[in-house]
């Protein structure tokens, strides 16, 4: 177990995005330099992340109290080692983005708007993985929900435009829910940090039945954001026609961060309650996500939507473990959606490179891309390896993981459910692979639609996820490790109240503050 | 009180629900800036008595004497404080509201684009062009 450490550099993996995103709104007129900054300023955020995650060495986690005051009042910010990798990633996932962008056409005004809603998402997704209390996290949504609006709206088809109000809508009405069920918890609890509400149904004998309906709302909120099964409806509608540059970091980060804050809230909060049944909801909705997801990956045409699902059966796993609630299976969680990250993007990237270049990704139209891009075709044959989980890689890693918590939790029929759907993934994926580079449907490939801009960067891009996923598997020993480590964590400030409120040692104006 | 604005609560998100449910996206969008209402009304009525965690009633967590070790204060100080209100449920409205009224210009703005783009804002006119059309719908 380890100790916890007071540093507040942490806020600079929020505050480096955001100075990124403005940066970009002065640049805007200079489309170069302005991609220049901006990767550099996400590239020093994602530094920072790894440079605090060597900082951190054996200590559990990094806490900042904002501002300074002392616990019970100040909001909590937490960097421990999985939120340390996430935002890592994710930062290097909106490098990747902006180089895809840079391949694009379109109007000159509505491009320059992609580095800036690209930095102010990083900035929402890192503060998500960052913070320690839950109306923080509402907020920390909201940041990541209206850029990911503007991104969506960006230069989009009209296509596009009409699913995005089905995305807005949705979102809209989640995060609705989210502040009420919030709201029900400060109300009930009297606090709304997660360390704190942690403890909350050990310390009261009874706990009100508004608790647990707080409980179902954010389950509720979570699956939506992470579209798992019964309300994973609006994702493959929306993320496949929003404009080919931004699909991957929405279905690479968004989804994830619903995940994430699924791991850090619901089990360790709620798990006791008896009023909620909550493993027998998550085992459903677990269950279904990947069966569902994998069926339907069998079953849709273009490669984006192919994606979609596949992005949805991952979602169910991960959701597996964090049904089984033991640090172990929030690491092996952890684990995975942090290396899917690279291989979802990197997927969702071969899709866009596939629009640019012929432009459209539906499978029964394309053929024999292999002659045209061999590049981007070995570099999609790596990732669909890598998203069917098949040895080298780091998701063979994850599903073992997986597989081996859930035989060990004794949860057999998720197991058989979830080795089911990791075969409907790798047929679905391969099937994607070879009607797009060699020949399956299409016999006469049609060319007549207009081109939308050059592969070459989305290439690039992919090039860069590619690295990403090969890193990922090299290092994966370490990043087992360091997932070991979050896991842990995550269960010790469940159990242990006195780990995030150690009050400051001493503040900077040298006031004493009792101990 | 509570009993007032927990009725409030019910019509306002009864009312949102049924603008939400609408075929028309300027109604399920009101529907939507309704339903920010009633969430905030929510929250002002779970605020209303904050029950403690060994079940007496609370004053403010900011004010109230139980945190004195946190911020030293004056007896008398302390005996003012429990006519205060718990602050931070307000700055959780204060909060949602800021958020949703940006969240209303992105619809509208959405709700505009989406009309001069598609010429309607008629859900079954706005299904997605590779999905055939649902029977019964003319």
């Amino acid at each position: 177990m380890g100790v916890t450490l007071i540093n507040d550099a942490i806020v600079l993996t929020v505050l480096l995005p955001l100075f990124a995103a403005i940066l970009g709104l002065v640049t805007r007129r200079a489309a170069r330099l302005q991609r220049v900054v901006v990767c550099g300023v996400l590239a020093m955020c994602a530094a920072s992340a790894g440079w605090l995650l060597v900082q951190l060495g054996d200590a559990g986690e990094f806490v900042s109290f904002v501002g300074n005051w002392p616990p019970p009042f100040s909001i909590v910010v937490v960097f421990d080692p999985l939120s340390g990798v996430l935002i890592a990633f994710a930062s290097f996932i909106g490098i990747c983005c902006l180089v895809c962008g840079m391949g694009e056409r379109g109007d000159s005004f509505e491009l320059g708007w992609l580095a800036p809603m690209v930095g102010f998402l990083i900035m929402g997704v890192n503060y998500a993985f960052l913070t320690g209390d839950l109306f923080n996290l509402f907020v920390a949504f909201e940041i990541m929900l209206m850029s990911s609006y503007a991104l969506a709206l960006r230069n989009a088809t009209p296509e596009g435009i009409k699913q995005a109000n089905k995305y807005g809508m949705v979102n809209i009405i989640a995060s609705a829910v989210f502040v009420l069920a919030a709201g029900m918890v400060y109300g009930v609890t009297g606090t709304l940090n997660f360390a704190d509400l942690a403890g909350y149904v050990e310390r009261v004998k009874e706990v009100p039945p508004a608790f647990g309906a707080a409980g179902a709302m954010l389950v509720f909120v979570f699956a939506m954001k992470a579209a798992l099964f019964p309300l994973w409806f609006w994702l493959p509608d929306t993320y496949h026609t929003m404009p080919a540059t931004v699909g991957g970091i929405f279905a690479a980060l968004l989804s994830k961060v619903g995940m994430y804050a699924m791991i850090r809230v619901i089990p360790p909060v709620f798990d006791d309650v008896e009023s909620l049944p909550l493993r027998e909801i998550l085992w459903g909705m677990a269950g279904l996500s990947m069966v569902v997801g994998g069926l339907c990956a069998l079953g849709v045409p273009t490669v984006r939507r192919v994606m979609s699902f596949v992005l949805i059966a991952h979602m169910g796993y991960a959701l597996f473990m964090v049904s089984i609630g033991t640090a172990e299976a929030f690491a092996a969680a952890g684990f995975l959606i942090a290396q899917e990250m690279f291989v979802i993007a990197g997927l969702y990237t071969v899709g866009a490179a596939c629009v640019r270049h012929a432009g459209t990704d539906d499978l029964r139209r394309i053929a024999e891309l292999h002659r045209e891009m061999p590049r981007l075709s070995w570099l999609a044959f790596v990732l669909v390896v890598a998203g069917a989980g098949v040895p080298p890689t780091a998701a063979f890693v994850a599903k073992a993981w997986i597989l081996q918590e859930g035989v060990g939790a004794g949860a057999w029929w998720l197991v058989g459910l979830m080795v089911v759907s990791a075969l409907l993934m790798l047929i679905a994926l391969v099937r994607a692979g070879a009607a797009a580079f060699c020949r399956l449907w299409c016999a006469t490939p049609e060319r007549a639609v207009a081109r939308r801009g050059s592969a070459r960067w989305a290439t690039a891009s992919c090039a860069m996820l590619v690295l990403g996923v090969v890193l990922t598997s090299v290092f994966s020993p370490v990043l087992v490790g360091l997932m070991n480590r979050g896991g842990e964590q995550i269960m010790r400030s469940d159990r242990d109240l006195g780990s995030v409120y150690t009050p400051p040692a001493a503040q900077e104006d040298g006031k004493e503050h009792a101990p | 009180m509570i009993a007032l604005l927990a009725v409030c609560v019910c019509v306002v998100m009864a009312v949102s629900v049924y603008l939400v449910l609408s075929r028309e996206l300027k109604s399920a969008a009101m529907g939507v800036f309704i339903l920010s209402h009633a969430v905030n009304l929510g929250i002002l009525a779970m605020s209303g008595g904050p029950i403690a965690r060994s079940g007496e009633a609370l004053a403010s967590p900011v004010l109230s004497e139980g945190r004195q070790e946190a911020g030293a204060s004056e007896p008398a100080e302390i005996a003012r404080t429990e006519l205060y209100v718990d602050p931070l449920p307000q700055a959780l409205i204060l909060t949602a509201i800021v958020i949703s009224f940006a969240i209303t210009a992105v619809v509208l703005t959405l709700l505009v684009v989406t009309h001069r783009d598609a010429g309607t804002l008629r859900i079954e006119r706005l299904r997605p062009s590779d999905r055939p059309e649902p029977p019964g719908l003319a």
